[in-house]
């Protein structure tokens, strides 16, 4: 099954050849503009490597479906949009709770509410974060082209197995519908949760925070809740250590391991006095406008966030210091602004483009000429 | 001779329950168990699958088996796809009606329709319990719950009837009095191949008491005189649904092997 | 870097056409390629338009924003994308269906690429007709490179029509 060569394909088919290189076995989904391509994709896909594809009732179902599958011991996904990813915002939070390796891809579609079905954008990066109520952090990869639908589909796999949390793949109409080259490469690196033997390892943590995974049938008797609970399962939402241990460890198990998880892309860093930072669809116009400002003279760098969280905080700190400008361009009014603006603060240039069209290198440059002025 | 203490040794985590004195949550618990004694199966091939509820607790953390203790509504979602991705397993989704027809009731008609070899037990106490007796989609017209102060201007559902008519393999309704028919009753759900549902009318003296102006005595009492196999409506008990047809898993097992050649 | 845009009507073949094109320029000739599409919600009908960037460095623009061709198989699609039409170096057209050309539009080749592909078997293949010519006008690229993308991907009981269909447009006389 898919392999190894050359392929031309829109994003969304190269994330489903994605998901079954990484041994994706369960998909359970609902059909939504413009990720349905992903669901049709696994229904043809899956059977032929014995996996199970599920249509399920609406999108809360699908990923309640993945969950259970999940705790059945098979790497499981689902794919949506911005109506449907709200649906699954509650089990999100589920899943975090009961530390549930899933992966979910978001193809950003223009919002809110039914918004632009067909078009781009990148309005769910606060979402992708903090949609679900209450303390929890995930891990949120951003592609920016066919072959990266592909490769940050299994890296969401691996992430999710080794650190069990929910993965989101957040791309956006434009890299999930577009078509280009895709390489699949002969060896491609595979993570496996490590399964637990006992009920007793499973309240046993590594240095990451992190404990081996039960399987249902397997006969350790597991108690999974999404109320709090202690290391074994017992339900105990009266003492406060318990729930405070618990929430610091969902948490810190991304933040401590940030650096491990962090990933970005970056140009012409070292003596730049305008950084463009920018992620999926419309970094590939931010970096093409860096090259041709660098070509005018202009000392503009270029970061590119790949893990957009957690974010490429230290490094952005680092690069704080030296730039005189950060401009960010994305489709959203607010997308990543937050983030950038928290550490680069009066130096920001937010250039958001709202209207489900991607920026221009064109458009991009002219706002490097004004911020070198 | 099954005793309270081979139960509480074999089946139960831990004892004494957090349920109300008088609340038929216990004896629906009791049930199950004797009906995964009776049929032998071996405990780590059965999971328990619930929502949030009151009835969600009977299995979590109660039963001794592997539980996946989920969000409101969406217990019957997950044990789809625990089900479908480990067909060996006998899934067990015990619900409330609030749960099972209320937040929950598209995923129920699915199961049924899609004929998913899942065992669905839904205990219906006519309203909300652990939030507070608030008005349910099982809720009879005009009855007095803490948002229907005034009576339930809306009508009350047959939630067997409705499944029975989305396709389920299984349907039975029985009441927390008649007890050995229940535990025959969940022998066969989760022996039945397809999708299989319980309804249960449990006593719930806290609220439902209230609303009903009954102690859990007295309520038995009107489950044991009301509720007849040749009463009509929600009264009715009895199997209404017992028939053999393709299952969900089974047809994907058998559609995977087709496609793999 | 070339941009060419495909423009037409859902069901007339636009995407299949881009596809072939996007494919000969990736995988026959080596390029970098973004192809996107849009077309509205209703599967047949709407304008429909597809998009194909060729660079030999990374493409870091995803949209058209000057166009090297434009090929226009309807009316309506050519009215609406006048304004781009007017600063691309090609404007090819299926003369059969679109009789009504501003003036300020310069550098028009036309084709009666429904006819023509009548003649073969249906107008449903006015598109590779169009690729075909496509290929004689621009000299991208060549018949023998866009007939290897159509063997590769087109399903087999269409090539032997396909190919006559690119050969027919490639044989007509530019006008």
């Amino acid at each position: 099954m898919i392999s190894p060569g050359e392929y031309f394909v829109e994003g969304d088919l190269a994330a489903a050849y994605g998901a079954i290189k990484a041994g994706c076995l369960f998909f359970a989904g609902y059909p939504i503009t413009p990720a349905s391509e992903i669901t049709q994709a696994m229904a043809e896909l899956l059977p032929r490597v014995g996996g199970k594809f599920l249509q399920m009732e609406d999108e809360i179902a699908s990923i309640s479906a993945i969950i259970g599958a999940s705790w059945a011991g098979l790497k499981s996904m689902t794919a949506t949009s911005g109506p449907g990813f709200s649906l699954m915002q509650e089990n999100i939070g589920y899943a975090a709770m009961t530390e549930t390796p899933i992966v979910i891809i978001d193809v950003q579609r223009a919002g809110p509410a039914i918004g632009q079905a067909s078009r781009p954008a990148q309005g769910d990066i606060m979402q992708s974060r903090f949609g679900s109520h209450g303390d929890y952090e995930t891990i949120v990869l951003s592609p920016n082209s066919v072959q990266e639908m592909f490769d940050l589909t299994i890296k969401a796999f691996n992430l999710a197995e080794t650190y069990r949390v929910p993965v989101i793949v957040l791309s956006d109409a434009e890299v999930g519908h577009m078509m280009e080259r895709l390489i699949v490469p002969e060896n491609v690196e595979i993570v496996n949760r490590r399964i637990a033997k006992s009920l007793q390892e499973t309240t046993i943590y590594d240095e990451s925070l992190v404990s081996p995974m039960g399987r249902f049938g397997d006969g350790l008797e597991l108690m999974i809740t999404g109320s709090t609970h202690r290391p074994d399962g017992t339900r105990d939402t009266g003492t406060p250590e318990v729930q405070e241990s618990l929430v610091k460890r969902l948490v810190n198990k991304i933040e401590k391991n940030r650096e491990r998880i962090e990933n970005w892309e970056e140009m012409y860093t070292d003596d730049a006095d305008i950084l463009v930072i920018s992620h999926g669809a419309s970094s590939r116009p931010s970096k093409g406008a860096v090259i041709r400002a660098r070509k005018e003279g202009i000392k503009a760098g270029f970061l590119r966030p790949k893990v957009l969280w957690p974010s490429p905080e230290k490094r952005m700190k680092e690069l704080e210091s030296n730039v005189k400008k950060v401009i960010l361009p994305e489709m959203s009014l607010r997308g990543y602004k937050m983030e950038v603006e928290r550490i680069f603060r009066g130096k920001l240039l937010h250039m958001p483009k709202v209207g489900g069209v991607v920026p221009t290198v064109e458009e991009i440059l002219k706002k490097i000429r004004e911020a070198s002025l | 001779m099954i005793t309270s203490r081979y139960i509480k040794e074999n089946y139960v985590r831990r004892l004494p329950s957090a349920f109300c004195p008088g609340c038929g949550d216990g004896q629906i618990l009791n049930a199950i168990i004797r009906a995964i004694d009776h049929l032998k199966i071996d405990r780590k091939d059965v999971a328990a699958v619930s929502g949030i509820g009151c009835s969600a607790w009977i299995p979590s953390p109660y039963l001794r088996v592997d539980s996946l203790h989920t969000t409101h509504g969406r217990p019957i979602a997950f044990a789809t796809g625990l089900k479908v991705a480990n067909p060996r397993l006998k899934v067990i989704v015990v619900s409330g009606d609030g749960d099972a027809t209320g937040i929950g009731g598209n995923h129920l008609l699915h199961a049924a329709r899609s004929n998913v070899g899942i065992t669905v037990i839904m205990v219906n106490n006519g309203l909300y319990a652990m939030t507070g007796g608030q008005v349910a989609p099982t809720t009879p017209h005009e009855a007095k719950t803490t948002t229907t102060p005034y009576g339930n201007p809306a009508f009350s559902l047959d939630v067997s009837r409705v499944v029975a008519a989305a396709g389920a393999s299984y349907v039975a309704r029985w009441t927390t009095w008649h007890m050995n028919q229940l535990i025959r009753s969940i022998e066969k759900a989760i022996m039945k191949k397809g999708f299989s549902f319980i309804e249960v009318l449990s006593q719930c003296p806290t609220y439902e008491g209230r609303m009903l102006n009954m102690d859990h005595i007295q309520m038995l009492e009107w489950f044991k005189n009301k509720f007849r196999e040749d009463a009509d409506g929600i009264y009715k008990i009895g199997e209404f649904v017992d028939i053999e047809k393709p299952e969900l898993t089974e047809e994907l097992e058998k559609m995977i092997e087709r496609v793999k050649k | 870097m070339i941009q060419i845009r495909i423009g037409g009507w859902a069901g007339q073949g636009v995407i299949l056409a881009g596809t072939i094109l996007a494919e000969t320029f990736s995988r026959v000739l080596k390029k970098n390629v973004v192809m996107t599409r849009s077309y509205t919600a209703a599967v047949r009908s709407g304008i429909t338009t597809s998009d194909i960037i060729v660079d030999d460095d990374e493409i870091y623009d995803l949209i058209i924003t000057r166009p090297n061709v434009m090929i226009f198989m309807y009316q309506k699609t050519l009215d609406r994308y006048i304004d781009l039409a007017k600063k691309s170096d090609f404007v090819i057209v299926d003369s059969s269906l679109i009789k009504n050309i501003p003036e300020e539009i310069k550098n028009v080749y036309k084709i009666d690429a429904s006819r023509i592909a009548s003649e073969i078997s249906s107008p449903r293949i006015a598109n590779m007709v169009l690729l075909g010519y496509y290929s004689r006008v621009t000299g991208h690229l060549g018949l023998r490179d866009l007939e290897e993308s159509i063997r590769n991907t087109v399903s087999k009981r269409f090539v032997e029509e396909d190919i006559r269909a690119i050969t027919a447009g490639y044989s007509f006389s530019p006008q």
